[in-house]
């Protein structure tokens, strides 16, 4: 085929911007979260997403060379596959389990639907749902502490990050028969959580919780950088925000409206999720109805796991949801012709 | 066709999960062990033979316009006997194939070849077909369970094969496990039946 | 044309019908010993210091439970049995539960769920740590034989092991029997906990401490496979450590992977069915520090 006439997928945009501009200037603005990262668990982090990243490049260039395509490794699009990933996996997780979960999500969730362009689903994402699934114990016991601070960000406890304390606290309150003495002290839980040095440290990102995902200022450096840019647009992020604050507001405490949206926002991966992972340009929609559609959906999703589910986190089963529906959003929000009529 | 053919086409030519890919709730439901992959199989088989011979027997006697109830009748009723002898006799597999032994009733494959098979052939064929396409279908259930229960275990009818430090992939034996082997399965089948072909 | 329509679905139904009431027939009573068996283990299972004594059944208005006692003479009370039941997944999963009397889960066993194979009825899956390398040595006789054929010897001895066995998924009585270490005693209980008949317990009578020992073995293997792990998590648990949670933890219980629906129905119907039991016996005593 003639180079001339290859039309890639959506979305055509005319720009001098091409894949692998994009690709790095998303590296780049993970690499302060990064930094976080090994600076709050140390140097096991920097080892995990070190690994994750080369296994996902090197799996790519595997499959790529096994099914006789050209190798793409150079787009660093498995790059990013490989920091995201690891940005979700708590740090004290074995070293083999971040170079399994990218062999995953490059080799079952990318490559066998025809590479970059055409994966419908986020492959990170999926890496960390089959670690997730076929690792619990891993994927959810092995918090450690930040080097200052403590797993929960709250003096209190020790054992669990902020949202399975909060999570812990619910399944508390929905069940009045444990006891006066377990309730009350879920409710002195639940007020140390939503305190402002609980909230400080969930900003900072002075807790426990995957390696990327606990600094809420560092990532949105880099999320500034990307809007900044034009890579993402802010229409996914603010309604995805937006929709789980709301949500967590009304639906969050015992009785309506008496939740407390900061600490939703600021905690769990929900800041990550909505500006790098939810914004993939492959997996999320084209149109502006569209990604508010895609964002509101993405919300409502992480609230429903967050608050009524069985994990205490939500954000990625929520955007690879979501993901599902991309094309159907797609399809139902497509801006009509000059003259087309409606219904035709 | 030759009585060999008819019996031996549902193993690989005609597999019924991997070639035709009918009865697939079953196949990704129950192969979580080799154990109820087989059990399963078997159920299914007997009730295939069961429902082939009678269906074969009854074709010239029932009209058209009611072969459809007809054949469900035959078939619920072995599967009923199924689940009676099994709930009497093997109350363990009984209780891991659960909701799945009534469910027999609605599998396509039983329906499908009494109305493609059975209905327009004589009794031992029917018996032949209903026998060899069971025993295709316990063959898939087999390899299917196998490698789930391997990979998502690290054991095989119970036994560990992989030894103790294996780490289980929980996800082979959870249903997406199910929905990427049986892909994956499938489309190895395909490669094989075109290198052969070629 | 009709009248043919309607005689040939006649005739298929009719024929049918005889055909299933004679399965029927033939398959209720060996069901419903085995639903009786399954009970009476269960019962048993959840409150293993009653295994050979006696349970009384009460009634009040909202709830059944069974006191235990060690004695079949009602004496030595050990704690309750109640049935929980709760809608799992696909089923609603009854559960015994044996409660001790200061509040703790003595044990509980499964007696109906019809979850998903692999996933929701994996709340019975039990550890198992032979490898197929060690069936195949046993299958050709070069591996540690198992545990039973160390022991026949005599025809008393092995009608003994055969009657154990026969028995074995009653293996809570026999942990009973040894956990009460009384010789003399076993082979009186035996026969009468597992209802056998009297040539059996006769032969049981004549060598008690051989069949004690082989109890003892049997047991052994048995408990090393018997309590599935979602269950083992119970055992010594109050009802206030009665939540599901995701991963690995002492304090409350952990869900199967994949199955937090039919964890969470046992888990909430055991809870719920130990506050009824409280309120029906009128409080737990409360253990001493």
């Amino acid at each position: 085929m003639s180079a001339k006439l290859t039309v890639t997928p959506s979305p055509h945009i005319r720009d001098d911007l091409d894949i692998k501009k994009v690709m790095y200037a998303v590296v780049l603005a993970l690499i302060p979260s990064a930094i976080g990262g090994v600076y709050f668990f140390g140097l096991r982090a920097l080892v995990i997403i070190v690994a994750a990243s080369l296994a996902a490049i090197a799996t790519e260039a595997v499959c790529q060379k096994a099914i006789r395509r050209p190798v793409t490794i150079s787009d660093g699009s498995a790059l990013i596959t490989g920091i995201l990933l690891a940005f979700n996996l708590p740090p004290g997780v074995p070293y083999w389990l971040p170079v399994v979960g990218s062999v995953f999500a490059i080799a079952v969730a990318k490559i066998p639907f025809g590479g970059l362009g055409y994966n419908p689903l986020n492959p990170a994402l999926v890496g960390r749902a089959f670690l997730l699934a076929s690792w619990p114990v891993y994927m959810t016991t092995t918090w450690t502490a930040p080097s200052r601070g403590s797993l929960s960000g709250i003096s209190a406890i020790t054992t669990a990050t902020p949202l399975g304390v909060f999570k812990y606290v619910r399944h508390i309150l929905d069940n009045p028969s444990v006891g006066p003495d377990e309730i009350s002290r879920a409710n002195s839980y639940l007020a140390q959580l939503y305190s402002s040095a609980s909230l400080k440290n969930l900003f900072l990102g002075n807790v426990g919780g995957c390696i990327g995902e606990t600094s809420v200022i560092l990532l949105l450096i880099g999320a500034a950088y990307l809007l900044i840019k034009g890579i993402i647009c802010w229409r996914i992020p603010l309604s995805y925000i937006g929709t789980v604050a709301l949500l967590t507001w009304i639906l969050g405490g015992q009785g309506l409206f008496h939740g407390y949206p900061l600490f939703h926002v600021l905690s769990g991966g929900l800041v990550l999720g909505a500006f790098f992972m939810a914004t993939d340009m492959v997996t999320s929609p084209v149109t502006p109805k569209g990604k508010i559609i895609f964002g509101v959906g993405c919300g409502i999703l992480t609230s429903v796991i967050r608050l009524y589910g069985g994990y205490p986190e939500g954000v990625s089963y929520s955007i690879l949801i979501m993901n599902i529906t991309v094309p159907l959003i797609d399809r139902y929000t497509r801006p009509r012709k000059l003259g087309e009529v409606k219904g035709s | 066709m030759s009585a060999a053919g008819e019996f031996t086409k549902g193993f690989i030519k005609q597999n019924p999960v991997f070639r035709i890919v009918l009865g697939l709730c079953p196949t990704l439901a129950v192969t979580t062990s080799l154990k109820n992959g087989i059990g399963m199989g078997l159920a299914a088989t007997f009730v295939l033979v069961g429902s082939n011979v009678i269906v074969s027997l009854i074709r010239k006697a029932v009209p058209s316009r009611i072969r459809i109830p007809c054949y469900i009748v035959v078939i619920a009723s072995f599967v009923t006997v199924v689940d009676l002898v099994m709930a009497a006799y093997t109350p363990q597999l009984h209780k891991n194939l659960g909701i799945f032994i009534p469910l027999i009733v609605v599998n396509c494959i039983i329906l499908g070849r009494a109305e493609a098979f059975a209905s327009k052939n004589s009794v031992g064929m029917s018996f032949l077909d209903g026998l060899g396409m069971g025993l295709g279908f316990t063959f898939a259930l087999a390899i299917t369970a196998s490698v789930r229960e391997i990979i998502g275990t690290g054991k095989i009818w119970d036994l560990v094969v992989l030894g103790t430090k294996y780490n289980p992939v929980l996800l082979a034996v959870l249903s997406p496990g199910a929905f990427i082997t049986l892909g994956l399965l499938i489309g190895l089948f395909n490669l094989f039946e075109v290198r052969k072909e070629k | 044309m009709m009248a043919k329509l309607v005689g040939v679905l006649a005739a298929i139904t009719f024929v049918a019908a005889l055909g299933l009431g004679f399965v029927y027939q033939k398959t209720t009573p060996k069901i419903e010993a085995q639903k009786r068996i399954t009970d009476e283990v269960a019962m048993r299972t959840a409150l293993p210091q009653a295994a050979c004594g006696v349970f009384v059944k009460h009634e009040t208005d909202s709830l059944t439970y069974y006191e235990g006692y060690r004695y079949p003479d009602t004496t030595g009370f050990v704690g309750y049995v109640v049935r929980a039941s709760g809608r799992g997944y696909s089923s609603t999963i009854e559960t015994m539960v044996g409660v001790d009397p200061s509040g703790r889960i003595t044990g509980l066993k499964i007696t109906h769920e019809q979850e998903t194979p692999g996933l929701g009825t994996r709340i019975e899956e039990v550890r198992s740590t032979k490898t197929l390398l060690d069936a195949l040595k046993e299958l050709v006789g070069k591996g540690n034989p198992p545990v039973v054929a160390v022991t026949i010897g005599d025809s008393t001895e092995s009608k003994c092991i055969e009657v154990i066995i026969k028995e074995a998924s009653a293996c809570a009585c026999l942990d009973s029997l040894i956990a009460l270490e009384d010789t003399s005693k076993v082979c009186n209980i035996v026969p009468r906990a597992f209802s056998l008949a009297t040539k059996d317990s006769a032969l049981c009578l004549s060598n008690p401490a051989l069949t004690f020992e082989v109890a003892k073995k049997v047991m052994q293997k048995l408990r090393e496979q018997q309590t599935p792990w979602f269950l083992e998590q119970f055992i010594g648990k109050s009802k206030a450590n009665l939540l599901v949670v995701a991963g690995k933890t002492d304090r409350y219980i952990q869900a199967i992977t994949g199955a937090t629906m039919s964890s969470t129905a046992v888990t909430s119907s055991v809870r719920e069915a130990i506050t009824k039991l409280e309120r029906a016996v009128g409080g737990f005593k409360e253990e001493k520090p």
